[in-house]
């Protein structure tokens, strides 16, 4: 999976785009998908037990993240 | 004098400050225009409709248009002659192209100007520049760059924030709820308050059932307390909710390259 750090995981603001949205574009696609958006707040309510839960992702959010993260990069 | 017509007149006069404050609160901060007072608003505009009035009027000297301040006072006066009218009849071009260039250099100073502000983040750094909606700041996390928080990201930036999870409680027929989810939207009301909030992965449970901590601190598990709430967004209204907790975190890669949910810091 793409570890770009430069965009997807990122609420950047810029000149043109001064209202951050409530998420990265990274969350914003983990959201869209109903198991993975699941895996992400249990995963939170993990850590708040101290547990350690990591989110493994589907295919095909992974995917779209990885294709997310290139069109962000090329851009 | 007229006061009918040195109304109007004023009021033409103000445009450029109208229109650049309207083109300033504009998006998320729209509903910031609004809400000022009207003497506010009135203080507001003149200032900047008097230093687009002076510009125009030295600029428009500079390369030679001359703007007749005696007539527009004779127009203004109660009883104006007949060659202020005419005189203006004649430079009806001249003095619509001067009002309208004005009036869409305001318009793009005021949007432009915060665009500025948000993007070099004027308004988290100096209370000057701040909007008055607080929530925004709250809610995005912006709050943690003001100058006077006690709250201060060491190792992360506002920025890095990738999603906030919401603890509400909410009163229902006498039985206090907890209901937590990651905040997905949010609506302000007319006044700037917060009408509502959207989560989802939205789960619910009585307060009484809190986890109890262990010897060693650890909290004991009551996830078997908790009751999913089905469906893509939850709506809470502001109004209904006791109080509001916010969390706000990133996602980090453990070493299996799997996304771990990490508290910014």
């Amino acid at each position: 999976m793409s570890n770009n750090k430069e965009q997807i995981d990122k609420r950047n603001i810029s000149f043109w785009n001064t209202d951050s949205p409530l998420t990265s574009r990274r969350v914003s696609i983990i959201l869209n998908s109903p198991k993975d958006s699941k895996k992400l707040a249990d995963a939170v309510r993990a850590l708040r037990h101290n547990e350690h839960s990591t989110i493994k992702l589907s295919k095909e959010t992974k995917d779209r993240i990885d294709a997310e993260a290139e069109k962000l990069k090329s851009a | 004098m007229s006061i009918a017509l040195s109304t109007l007149v004023l009021f033409f006069l103000l445009i450029p400050g109208i229109l650049f404050r309207r083109f300033y609160y504009t998006e998320e901060f729209s509903r910031e225009y609004f809400k000022e007072t009207f003497f506010a608003i009135f203080i507001a505009t003149i200032l900047p409709s008097l230093f687009f009035q002076f510009l125009w009027y030295f600029s428009a000297k500079l390369v030679g248009f001359h703007v007749d301040l005696y007539t527009l006072g004779d127009i203004v006066s109660s009883n104006p002659s007949e060659a202020s009218f005419q005189n203006l009849e004649n430079s009806a071009v001249g003095v619509l192209v001067y009002n309208l260039s004005m009036f869409v250099v305001a318009s793009f100073s005021g949007y432009l100007l915060k665009r500025q502000v948000r993007s070099r983040r004027w308004d988290r750094r100096f209370k000057f520049f701040r909007f008055q909606n607080s929530w925004h700041y709250i809610l995005k996390g912006e709050f943690f760059d003001f100058p006077r928080t006690e709250i201060i990201l060491e190792e992360d930036r506002v920025e890095d924030i990738e999603f906030v999870f919401i603890d509400a409680i909410l009163e229902i027929n006498g039985n206090a709820y907890l209901y937590d989810g990651i905040l997905v939207d949010y609506e302000l009301s007319s006044d700037g308050g917060l009408e509502t909030i959207s989560i989802t992965n939205a789960q619910r449970r009585k307060l009484f059932d809190d986890s109890e901590i262990s010897k060693n601190g650890k909290k004991k598990d009551n996830s078997s307390k908790y009751y999913p709430i089905t469906g893509h967004i939850l709506v809470l209204k502001y109004a209904e909710l006791k109080n509001l907790n916010f969390t706000y975190y990133t996602l980090d890669f453990d070493k299996n390259e799997e996304l771990i949910p990490r508290l910014v810091k």
